[in-house]
């Protein structure tokens, strides 16, 4: 109840043939993952992450202990109805192609024809498949397959969200979508349970990480907690004259502190994007995955964008508590005018549908996040609609390193 | 724990060399039991077209199970009575297994057999091509493929012997007749010049060549057979010619005009009478499987006698499937010896029974005559020919006395085999001594008085005993009176005419000795009656032409013969004996007055 | 339910572009065909139809099989292994409901095939004869013999109990009992003793007679025939192989009461082979207006031994009672069930075997089920001892199998016999309510209840 997801000492041993144990994959776990937070769960090779999520899905069967999701059983009808789940390979079937499969996969959540329609063609709009939509799952890359899946985790737009692995295999663009993909839901205030081991990544997005490594949790806490070097200051500036710079070491040699000053570093991620967008705008764009450009568009029009789906967002949800997680930093985006054409489609887009319902946001606070009931249709297609198209592939990004000019760069 | 995993592999290693072991020192015993068991048989086939040769091949070790599964459902539905499979999983099964003789026999015997008789016997041209699919699988397919097992010749003489030969079956006359008609055309020359009865006919067969090219490149025959190869269609290629030239001079109205108009034009020339005989040579080799040179070894051996001179043996009528019975029998039996088969000694002994069976058959039931048959509206339906066949014709079997040398050798020979079994000689003796009493009635009646007498010297000679002291033709009305009244027939008047009624039969179906011979022995028989010391046994009986009368009109009311029969004797009688029929008609009127008056 | 459709349609989709279903699709195409203009059987054209037919069917019955066989289980065997089922399983619907939707998907896919193929067949068979110039004769034959479905009446079994108590007591008074069965239990004395009275009473001597009776015999068709199947027996081979009998078959009240003739009587000679199955064609004009049939036999004295008709099979009256359509699409049913039968079998192996291991297991019992009736006829022929330890073991296991040889259309549509409804209905019952039902709830709840994932440490 507390919990989206509660495990209780949670264990499973894989016995060989004549029964005697021979691992212990996951060995009495608890874990406790809160509403809208977004978990990470970390950890080498074999150290029992995707057991563990096996275990929460029903799909293994734990020795000892049990697990809660969402306040119930992982093979609940009710409970799957409200959960995303992408495995750690794309398991799709190779001979449907993207629209079939994600109009499988929305079949079996029970949606209603042009539900499933209008979201099936937004989703593959989202991950830049509508191009390739016709061409059987087993043709594609590793990395449009990982689209698909995705595609079909949030086809039911859930309020849990467990990735297995989600930026195994795709390019450092395809990453940062996710990414911005996964603050974005996180926003919207869904729970999200990551697994990886690219740490990268997860730094990036995890609000509370835990390091799993033999089954048990070595390490678990906020992120900042755990990386913050308490013992150390960073201080960074615009751009000052060596004189200024001369004087601050002065200053930190009085104190007889050791300093070090450079020019911070960019990080490579965004560097790499912004050169591969220039490079596109002057070539065509590769086959298959097109969604380069557009994810490029994406980013650089978010920022004209974000300002209406937002308003859009808020004005539907008809909330007086404002917005805002208490772990989270986000940048407001500013606002800005939209084209007209844009609007006029969202327009289309949430019109058939009355945006009335609350939208209710799990809070740190100890209630349970209520779900607007049967009536998806009201509710989350307001919010599915903001997904749509529009993604804010959004820049904002965690904390501090970016410098604010960012924002700046690009429009 | 590695430990253990050691000693366990290392145990079951040991396991298995020791059970590998075991197996092989099995293999030697295994391979004698198979070889005794005669398991073997994937032998390949040499000479096999290549798709026979692809199917037993191509399935491997699964050739024996399809096989058997074949054979079951075959069982299965010959149980429930459906046969439409049947002749289709014969062929399946004897493809995949063609060297297991068994196979062979077994399926031509089915189809011959019990097939055909579940047809009944309202419907003899079905039975017939069941008949037909059995021996042809044999001779066509079976033993071309084995030519050296015996069995299936065995098998195929027994086929003729027994099936076609025998009158066990109610349709045995239809198959007679088949076999006369389509092996027939064959047996003679085509200027009439040399008939089957001719010992010279075979020889020119033989004398001709034998293959194609050899006919064709010949400078007398050529010009013949170009100028009906330039009529075209179907006179094209080697059987094909051969056959449709045989069938064109059967019946004409087949051909276009231009090919009747070659043989016209080349009727009388040495061309085509060259040609004829290489053509019959041809066919009675490559469809009837029967050499020309066996066939006049066979009759030289087995074949009818000429009465005028004994020493000479004249053809076999190879109309009659007991010729052919002969044939096979005698061909298994050179077989086996050139095989030095070990059996070969019962191979003989059963060849002799074979044969003496067929030449018992041949002197019974050997002489085929063939009536045309008024034309009925057809109710029947199958294959056209055979129908037309059905319709126009009748055939009427008689003894055919000639054949009287060759199995009474045959008899005296099985005899002779057993010398030293005393039960068993003696009651062949016995039969043998019946079958020579029922000879000498057989050819007095036939009028063949002379060797009715060779042949009752030889019964003296061989059984002296008390019923044969009597003279010759007191004896042929003893042996007379003794069958009759062993049929329950005691009246005299009644015996007599059934001698002349059997004359009237033979006189109809134009057998005139046969009938002259009866009509004599019923005029002894009168006379014995009539003449006799013994004075119970005399009877009054009417003047002669009177039971002549009486006795004609009981054959032409007879419904045991067909109506055209009696009509045509009739007619014979008022074309041929004019005065006959005046004299019949004066009996008529006596016999109307007699009966007004009241007398008997 | 929505969810469950959607499974279906997935699995079709599944087996066609697989081209799982493709390949025998495309096999049966050829096939059928092929064997329509090969199929020769004894050259007639009655025995063209039953060889078309019964090939034909045959094959369609045996590549649909396997096909429901490799279809059912592979749709269930591939998601597992190649994961599939970690994003099907995972969403909210019930392992029980994804399982029947294989099911639903399998036997949909299999009743369009069936009737495609077995739509093929019949109109084969139906056009055939207009390919071949057939006279009337064989035409009328064919409609009576082939083009019909003929049900079967057999006389009823003879009470004998009476008879045999007294023929057992009187043995048992007069001490001959334990002479003439020392070692049987006396249950089964009396069972001997009832089959040697039942058999007497189908046992004509030499001159004498049988009379059987049959009520309710109600033909389709008054112009049509009705026929006598027969077969004989005799203690002594005729030397000839054949037995001569004469037949009455009609109304013999009328004889018996001396009443006018109102439905003739077909008298019949007739010399026939024994231990063959034979027929005996009647216009079924000889029926009474009630129903009923009496059939007369005399032993002629031509014969010199006595001739008995067995138990169950001696006599029959077949008689048309049925259209060659219903009966043909009955048949197709009986295809039908088996699949249904074979779609459960291949999901329960599925639910807890690999993928090989699933189709060998499936195969085995399909096989056996084909030839469980020649095996259980096999055991008849073993040493006694021996037939009991295979009766009550594999015997026992076999009888469990459904009977497909038993159940075959072919068997029935080959001679023109009736498949009737109650027989439909028995083998509804046995092999789908049953076996089927029985199996499915095995698979639900075997697969409801394992891991789905594979063990990877």
């Amino acid at each position: 109840m507390d919990y989206a997801i509660e495990t209780i000492s949670l264990t499973k041993v894989f016995s060989d043939w004549w029964g005697r144990a021979k691992a212990y994959a996951v060995d009495d776990l608890n874990l406790q993952i809160r509403y809208n937070e977004v978990y990470g769960l970390l950890g080498p090779n074999g150290s029992g992450k995707t057991t563990t999520i096996k275990m929460l899905l029903g799909l293994l069967h734990p020795t000892k202990g049990h697990a809660l999701l969402l306040g119930g059983d992982g093979t609940d009808p009710k409970i799957n109805r409200r959960i995303g789940f992408l495995p750690e390979e794309s398991y799709l079937y190779r001979f449907l192609n993207a629209r079939e499969t994600l109009d499988f996969y929305g079949r079996l959540f029970g949606l209603a024809p042009n539900v499933r329609k209008m979201r099936t063609e937004a989703l593959l709009e989202m991950v830049g498949l509508r191009a390739v939509a016709s061409r059987p799952v087993g043709m594609y890359s590793k990395g449009m397959a990982r689209r698909i899946g995705l595609a079909q985790a949030l086809i039911n737009d859930p309020d849990l969200l467990i990735l297995d692995e989600p930026t195994t295999g795709l390019d450092p663009i395809g990453t940062r979508q996710i990414k911005d993909l996964i603050l974005k839901l996180a926003e919207r205030g869904k729970t999200i349970l990551l697994c990886s081991h690219l740490l990268a990544d997860v730094e990036d997005v995890c609000d509370r990480i835990a390091i799993l490594y033999g089954g048990r949790i070595q390490a678990e806490g906020k992120v900042e907690e755990l990386l913050q070097q308490s013992s150390r200051r960073q201080i960074v500036t615009s751009d000052i004259s060596d004189e200024a710079v001369n004087r601050i070491r002065g200053i930190l040699e009085a104190e007889n502190a050791e300093c070090e000053i450079t020019s911070p570093m960019e990080k490579l991620e965004t560097f790499f994007i912004n050169t591969v967008v220039e490079a596109q705008q002057q070539a065509r764009p590769t086959s298959g995955a097109v969604s380069t450009t557009q994810i490029g568009e994406f980013l650089m029009a978010e920022k004209s964008q974000a300002g209406i789906l937002d308003k859009l967002v808020s004005a539907s949800a008809s909330d007086d508590k404002p917005v805002e997680p208490p772990v989270t930093q986000r940048i407001q985006p500013s606002e800005v005018p939209a084209p007209e054409p844009d609007r006029n489609l969202l327009g289309e887009l949430t019109r058939s549908a009355p945006v009335a319902a609350t939208e209710q946001v799990g809070p740190a606070q100890p209630s349970p996040s209520e779900v607007a009931e049967p009536e998806d249709r009201k509710v989350r297609q307001g919010v599915l609609d903001a997904l749509t198209g529009k993604t804010p592939a959004s820049t904002t990004d965690r904390p501090h390193e970016e410098p604010k000019d960012e924002e700046a760069g690009h429009g | 724990m590695r430990g253990r995993d050691i000693l366990v592999m290392a145990v079951c290693l040991a396991m298995a060399a020791g059970l590998f072991w075991a197996a092989g020192a099995q293999l030697d015993y295994i391979n004698a039991q198979r070889h005794q068991m005669g398991l073997v048989v994937n032998e390949p086939l040499e000479n096999a077209p290549p798709s026979l040769a692809f199917a037993t091949v191509a399935m491997g070790a699964f050739r024996g199970l399809v096989v058997d599964i074949l054979w079951m459902r075959a069982d299965k539905l010959k149980e429930e009575g459906q046969f439409f499979d049947a002749k289709q999983l014969a062929e399946w099964i004897t493809t995949l297994q063609p060297r297991f003789a068994a196979v062979w026999e077994f399926h031509a015997w089915n189809m011959a057999y019990n097939i055909s008789v579940a047809i009944p016997a309202s419907q003899p041209e079905q039975r017939w091509r069941w008949v037909r699919n059995g021996y042809e699988l044999l001779r066509d397919r079976g033993i071309p493929i084995n030519p050296r097992s015996v069995q299936l010749y065995r098998e195929l003489a027994r086929i003729f012997q027994h099936k076609l030969g025998g009158v066990s079956d109610d349709a045995h006359k239809y198959y007679k007749l088949q076999l006369a008609e389509a092996i027939g055309p064959l047996l003679g020359s085509e200027d009439n010049r040399l008939s089957a009865d001719d010992n010279a006919f075979y020889d020119a067969l033989i004398a001709m060549p034998t293959e194609w090219a050899r006919i064709a490149g010949d400078p007398n025959v050529a010009p013949f057979i170009e100028a009906l190869q330039a009529v075209g269609e179907p006179f094209t290629g080697e059987q094909k010619f051969v056959q449709n030239y045989l069938a064109l001079r059967r019946n004409t109205a087949r051909f276009p005009q231009a090919a009747f108009d070659v043989v016209d034009r080349f009727r009388g020339t040495a061309a085509l009478q060259r040609f004829d005989l290489f053509a019959k040579a041809y066919e009675l080799r490559n469809t009837w499987k029967l050499e020309p040179v066996r066939m006049k070894e066979v009759s030289r051996e087995y074949g009818p006698i000429d009465f005028s001179d004994p020493n000479v043996h004249l053809p076999l009528d190879w109309r009659h499937p007991d010729s052919h019975a002969i044939y096979w029998a005698l061909k298994g039996l050179s077989v086996a010896r050139e095989n030095k088969d070990p059996d070969t000694q019962r191979y003989e002994t059963n060849t002799q029974r074979i044969v003496a069976h067929s030449l018992q058959n041949l002197f019974r039931y050997g002489k085929i005559m063939i009536l045309n048959r008024p034309a009925e509206p057809p109710d029947r339906e199958g294959p056209p020919d055979e129908a037309a066949a059905a319709i126009d014709k009748d055939v009427f079997l008689g003894p055919d006395l000639r054949m009287f040398s060759a199995y009474n050798k045959a008899i005296l020979g099985i005899i002779a085999g057993y010398e030293d079994d005393r039960t068993t000689r003696e009651s062949l003796e016995n039969g043998h001594r019946n079958m020579l009493k029922n000879a000498v009635l057989s050819f007095y009646q036939a009028g063949l008085k002379g060797e009715a007498l060779k042949i009752y010297n030889q019964l003296r000679q061989r059984y002296p005993m008390n019923e044969f002291r009597v003279s010759l033709e007191q004896f042929a009305v003893n042996r007379w009176r003794e069958e009759l009244e062993s049929l329950g027939i005691h009246d005299a008047r009644e015996q007599i005419a059934m001698l002349l009624t059997e004359g009237y039969y033979l006189y109809a179906i134009r057998d005139d000795n046969a009938a002259a011979g009866r009509e004599q022995l019923a005029q002894q028989v009168y006379d014995h009656y009539n003449t006799t010391n013994e004075p119970e046994f005399r009877i009054d009986l009417p003047p002669m032409p009177v039971l002549r009368y009486f006795a004609l009109g009981q054959f032409l009311n007879s419904g045991a013969y067909p109506e055209y029969v009696r009509v045509g004797l009739l007619n014979r009688i008022q074309v041929e004996k004019p005065d006959l029929y005046k004299q019949l008609e004066q009996t008529e009127v006596q016999l109307k007055q007699m009966q007004e008056q009241g007398t008997p | 339910m929505g969810r469950i459709w959607a499974v279906a349609v997935n699995t079709i989709r599944q087996a066609l572009r697989m081209k799982i279903a493709v390949i025998f699709i495309v096999l049966l195409l050829v096939l059928l065909p092929a064997l329509g203009l090969t199929a020769t059987g004894d050259g007639t054209l009655k025995g063209r139809l039953q060889t078309f037919v019964s090939y034909g069917l045959s094959l369609t019955s045996l590549l649909l099989c396997l096909l429901t066989i490799i279809v059912s289980v592979y749709t269930v065997t591939s998601d597992i292994e190649q994961r599939q089922i970690y994003t099907v399983a995972t969403k909210p619907i019930r392992r029980y409901q994804l399982l029947l939707g294989k099911l639903v998907g399998v036997v949909v896919l299999n009743i369009a095939l069936v009737t495609l193929f077995a739509g093929i067949v019949y109109g084969v068979v139906v056009f055939l004869p207009g390919f071949y110039d057939a006279s009337e004769g064989t035409l009328r034959q064919i409609d009576n013999e082939f083009y019909t479905a003929r049900a079967g009446l057999v006389p009823a079994a003879p009470d004998v109990d009476e008879e045999v108590a007294a023929l057992y007591n009187r043995l048992e008074r007069t001490g001959q009992l334990r002479e003439a069965y020392p070692t049987l239990p006396p249950e089964q004395i009396l069972r001997e003793l009832t089959l040697r009275k039942q058999l007497e009473k189908r046992a004509a001597g030499v001159g004498d007679g049988l009379v059987w009776e049959f009520q309710n015999v109600r033909p389709l068709d008054p112009d049509q025939s009705i026929f006598i199947r027969f077969k004989y027996d005799v203690a002594v081979e005729p030397p000839n192989g054949l037995i001569y009998g004469r037949w009455q078959i009609g109304d013999m009240r009328q004889v018996r009461y001396g009443m006018n003739f109102k439905t003739p009587i077909w008298p019949e000679d007739r010399a026939d082979p024994v231990r063959t199955f034979r027929e005996i064609e009647v216009p079924a004009r000889v029926i009474a207006a009630d129903g009923y049939l009496a059939v007369g036999f005399l032993n002629v004295p031509a014969n010199s031994t006595t001739v008995i008709f067995p138990l169950e099979d001696g006599l029959e009256i077949l008689y048309k009672a049925d259209t060659f359509t219903s009966n043909f699409i009955r048949g197709t049913l009986l295809i039908l069930f088996r699949l249904i039968f074979l779609a459960c079998l291949g999901l329960l192996a599925a639910s807890f075997l690999s993928f090989p291991v699933a189709i060998l297991f499936c195969l085995v019992i399909f096989f056996t089920g084909t030839v469980s009736g020649f095996v259980l006829e096999s055991f008849e022929q073993l040493s006694a001892s021996a037939w009991q330890v295979y009766s009550y073991t594999i015997g026992a296991l076999v009888r469990l199998l459904p009977q497909f040889d038993k159940y075959n259309p072919t068997a029935f549509l080959v001679p023109g016999r009736l498949i009737a409804w109650s027989l439909l209905g028995r083998v509804l019952l046995l092999m789908v309510c049953i076996q089927a039902l029985l199996l499915l709830v095995l698979a639900l709840i075997v697969f409801s209840f394992r891991e789905l994932a594979k063990i990877v440490v």
